[in-house]
């Protein structure tokens, strides 16, 4: 058996996986002091900092969502910001605005203010309580890291993430996020109710006198430098290839689609949404110890990725057809190579 | 040997193997799935020999070696080209060690090592992924591929082709004879008394169908040939030797013992009717009408009179228009319900309050009476400018231009109420007054805390209002028609 030549280079990438593992693991270490269970969304929230997405966090109020962010804005050495939107906000609220502030020779002049959105970390609760004209305000921000007001142009600093909450029963007096807008978020994780044995830590950890300090154990240049791990974890062919195909799979009238997508689904994902199948799913192989795409990573980030990017019509509604039950039906659909070659075989004999 | 080709070695052998298994499979399948069917030529031989049989010809006669080589040889023919099929299958490297990654549980590390060792640039997380699969490239090449488990053939699989076997041997031992053929053809000719049933040339042959049941063209025969003959017509060497004698006439002298006798329609064939004789049951079934389904009476009590329309009182100002002064005191409006007869004396006022209570409890108090909106009563206390109306008057206590309507009637909305009363020249218009109200929406029905149960998901159960079956199958009715709405690209 020959060995591989390059056994230097094979070490290196051990050595940055392993750095980037053991920083995964202090950070989640530090947000466990605060949030009890959960260990699906921390991970969907870690993951999209260092791929370099948004998340969208959907729960019920009181499940920790605000929480979470905090906690990891002071966790990780990162300018942190809060945004409670409310309908009344406007662009210039978030963005920042011209102030007429007056010289020390007694005269005036127009300064920027910058807004709550020029930070590393930005948590925007409660998103969709803004019109959507405020909401819009985040898009250029969210995909080309920067922001426009008048004639001026800020560039944002690095790392940039926007993690929002958004409350799915509170819909009164809610707007919902447009589907260029979900489209920019990396992840939509659901949050859901704690086990019965996480009531118990909950309860012991928040009603108490004593409070875990939070320390900060990473930063951003670090962030920085895992997000550049990950880009550098390499996609086989047949990963990439099950990815598109999983994306296409959600577009009705493709190929790939199946019968209840062609009849239920009104908008199907965007190339944004293979993008983000393998961001997510090259942190999921690091976090692994592989060190290459897999298809089952492709298929353990597909829900997040794909639940916000789906879009399903009328019928389904009036049918009680939700859009995870559609996205089941395209992973059924899209088994792994091999079981696919089994079917195959089958189908043909 | 490079990494690639390595990867690329054991692929197309494990995918080797998996052809040379999908084969079997599929010959398997194809087995599985025809072979019941091998029996089909046979009894389709039986069956047509067992025609032949019956009829007394002979069209088709059969070996039995041909008949099961007409049985097994489309059987043979399908598992060959499935198993061809599942042989051409191209071989795949990828597949080989997809199935190798499933079965050892290394996570697609050997598909990926061998699709990265192609790639030009190296960088350092492809080294270290094809580094990643050596251990698994070892253990792969003394793995011995599971078998996937094969469900075994029923014994109808089996048992199929054996019938077929028997079936034609049957179908071949059962075929008619020529040479017998002939002779039973004109077996009532030459030894069987004219009057001796049909039913006695042949043993083994089913009953013959009577005459008059037969569907033969009549081109095919003489006009009153009996049905016989047709058959010795198909016979050549017996058709000669009986044409002079069966052909004679018309009126049927001519006709043999046997068509005779099988022209009689036979008490034991127990055939009811001919087809010259019309089947009434149908005949009257199709061309006489239905009679008319009996009406039940109904009782004179479970059909109460049928009331007039009721109208409203928005038209009574079509009333009696007199415009009479008689009685100031009294209206001349009635509404349509009060049949307005100025001949008739007034009824009285007892039966009045009997209708009135009857009308009620018919309307369930839902509407107001419109009997009782009658004039106030006549509280003239003062002396007035003859009969002119008091200028003054306010409507209230005492005769005025214009009553204002009271009571229940008034209130309720689109009830039309008469402006004018007895006592005007002309009893004027009916206005009716109905108001519009927007609609309001209605506060979305919060989740309560209750009704929140413990997760059973990663989502939070969120209740979906529940929708009837007839309300969904409502709103789909509504709005599946209207056209989808695009999608933004």
């Amino acid at each position: 058996m020959s060995t591989d030549p390059n056994a230097a280079d094979a070490a290196l990438a051990r050595q940055r996986a392993q750095r980037f593992q053991t920083v995964h693991a202090r950070i989640k270490a530090e947000l466990g002091k605060v949030l009890v269970g959960q260990g699906a969304v921390v991970d969907g929230v870690l993951a999209a900092l260092f791929a370099g997405g948004h998340v969208l966090l959907e729960g019920v109020p009181g499940l920790g969502k605000t929480l979470l962010v905090r906690t990891l804005g002071r966790a990780v050495d990162l300018s942190f910001s809060r945004i409670q939107f409310t309908p009344d906000m406007m662009p210039a609220d978030i963005q920042g605005t011209l102030l007429l502030v007056e010289t020390e020779g007694g005269g005036h002049k127009l300064e920027f203010q910058e807004g709550p959105l020029v930070a590393n970390l930005v948590l925007a609760d409660e998103i969709n309580r803004a019109t959507p004209k405020t909401q819009s305000a985040l898009l250029e921000a969210m995909q080309e890291k920067q922001i426009t007001v008048g004639r001026r142009t800020l560039q944002l600093a690095e790392p940039y993430c926007v993690m929002a909450t958004q409350n799915p029963i509170e819909q009164e007096g809610t707007y919902p996020l447009p589907e260029a807008q979900l489209d920019r978020f990396l992840f939509k994780l659901l949050v859901g109710y704690p086990e019965e044995r996480e009531y118990h830590a909950i309860l012991d950890r928040t009603t108490g006198v004593g409070e875990d300090e939070i320390a900060k154990v990473s930063n951003a240049a670090e962030i920085l430098e895992l997000r550049s791990i990950v880009r550098s974890v390499p996609v086989p062919e047949h990963a990439q290839q099950h990815a598109v195909r999983l994306v296409m799979a959600t577009q009705p009238g493709s190929s790939y689609a199946p019968r209840l997508v062609t009849e239920m689904v009104a908008l199907g994902s965007s190339p944004r949404g293979a993008q983000a199948l393998l961001l997510g799913a090259k942190v999921r192989a690091l976090l692994a110890g592989r060190f290459a795409v897999a298809e089952e990573d492709v298929r353990a980030v597909a829900r997040d990725v794909l639940r916000h990017r789906v879009q399903v019509n009328f019928r389904a509604h009036s049918e009680g057809v939700r859009v995870e039950d559609v996205l089941g039906e395209v992973l059924e659909r899209l088994a792994p190579a091999e079981a696919r070659a089994e079917t195959r075989a089958g189908a043909r004999g | 040997m490079s990494v690639r080709d390595e990867h690329g070695a054991l692929g197309l052998r494990v995918d080797r193997v998996l052809r040379a298994r999908s084969a079997g499979a599929a010959l398997h399948t194809a087995a599985a799935r025809w072979a019941p069917w091998s029996c089909a030529l046979p009894l389709l031989a039986l069956a047509l020999h067992l025609a032949q049989r019956a009829a007394g010809v002979q069209l088709l006669a059969l070996g039995w070696p041909a008949l099961l080589a007409l049985a097994l040889v489309p059987l043979a023919l399908l598992l060959a080209a499935a198993w061809m099929r599942a042989r051409s299958r191209p071989l795949s490297t990828a597949r080989g060690l997809a199935r190798l990654d499933a079965e050892l549980g290394s996570r697609e590390r050997l598909q990926t090592a061998w699709e990265l060792s192609a790639l030009a640039e190296r960088t350092p997380f492809v080294a270290a992924a094809i580094e990643d699969a050596a251990p698994w490239l070892a253990r792969a090449r003394a793995h011995e591929l599971q078998r996937a488990p094969r469900r075994p053939l029923r014994a109808g699989t089996w048992l199929a082709p054996l019938a077929a076997l028997f079936v034609a041997w049957l179908a071949a031992h059962w075929a008619p004879e020529p040479a017998a053929t002939v002779e039973l053809a004109q077996a009532p000719e030459l030894g069987r008394p004219p009057d001796a049933p049909a039913e006695v040339r042949s043993s083994g042959a089913p009953r013959a169908t009577p005459p008059e049941l037969r569907e033969e063209p009549r081109e095919a025969r003489a006009p009153d040939a009996p049905p016989g003959s047709a058959r010795s017509e198909r016979q050549p060497s017996a058709a000669p030797e009986r044409a002079p004698r069966e052909s004679r006439g018309k009126s049927g002298e001519g006709r043999s013992a046997e068509a005779v006798a099988s022209s009689q329609p036979s008490d034991s064939a127990g055939v009811p009717s001919s087809p010259t004789k019309p089947s009434e049951p149908s005949e009257s079934s199709k061309l006489t009408p239905k009679p008319p389904k009996p009406r039940t009476p109904r009782p004179e009590t479970a059909q109460p009179a049928r009331k007039p329309p009721e109208e409203s009182g928005a038209t009574a100002g079509r009333g009696t228009g007199s415009g009479s002064s008689r009685n100031p005191g009294a209206t001349d409006w009635a509404s349509k319900d009060q049949v307005s007869n100025d001949e008739e004396p007034p009824q009285s006022e007892d039966a009045d309050v009997d209708d009135e209570t009857e009308e009620s409890e018919a309307r369930g108090g839902l509407q107001p009476n419109l009997r009782d909106r009658r004039p106030p009563v006549n509280r003239d206390l003062t002396i007035g400018f003859g009969n002119q109306p008091n200028p003054d008057a306010n409507g209230r206590g005492g005769p005025s231009e214009q009553k204002k309507s009271r009571g229940v009637a008034s209130l309720v909305l689109g009830v039309p109420i008469p402006d004018h009363v007895k006592g005007r020249p002309r009893p004027g218009r009916t206005k009716i007054t109905q108001e519009r109200i927007d609609p309001r929406a209605e506060a979305v029905g919060a989740l309560t805390a209750e009704a929140r149960t413990p997760r059973s998901a990663p989502i939070a159960p969120i209740a979906r209002p529940a929708l009837e079956p007839w309300m969904r199958e409502l709103v789909k009715k509504v709005f599946l028609p209207l056209p989808e709405r695009k999608p933004t690209p």
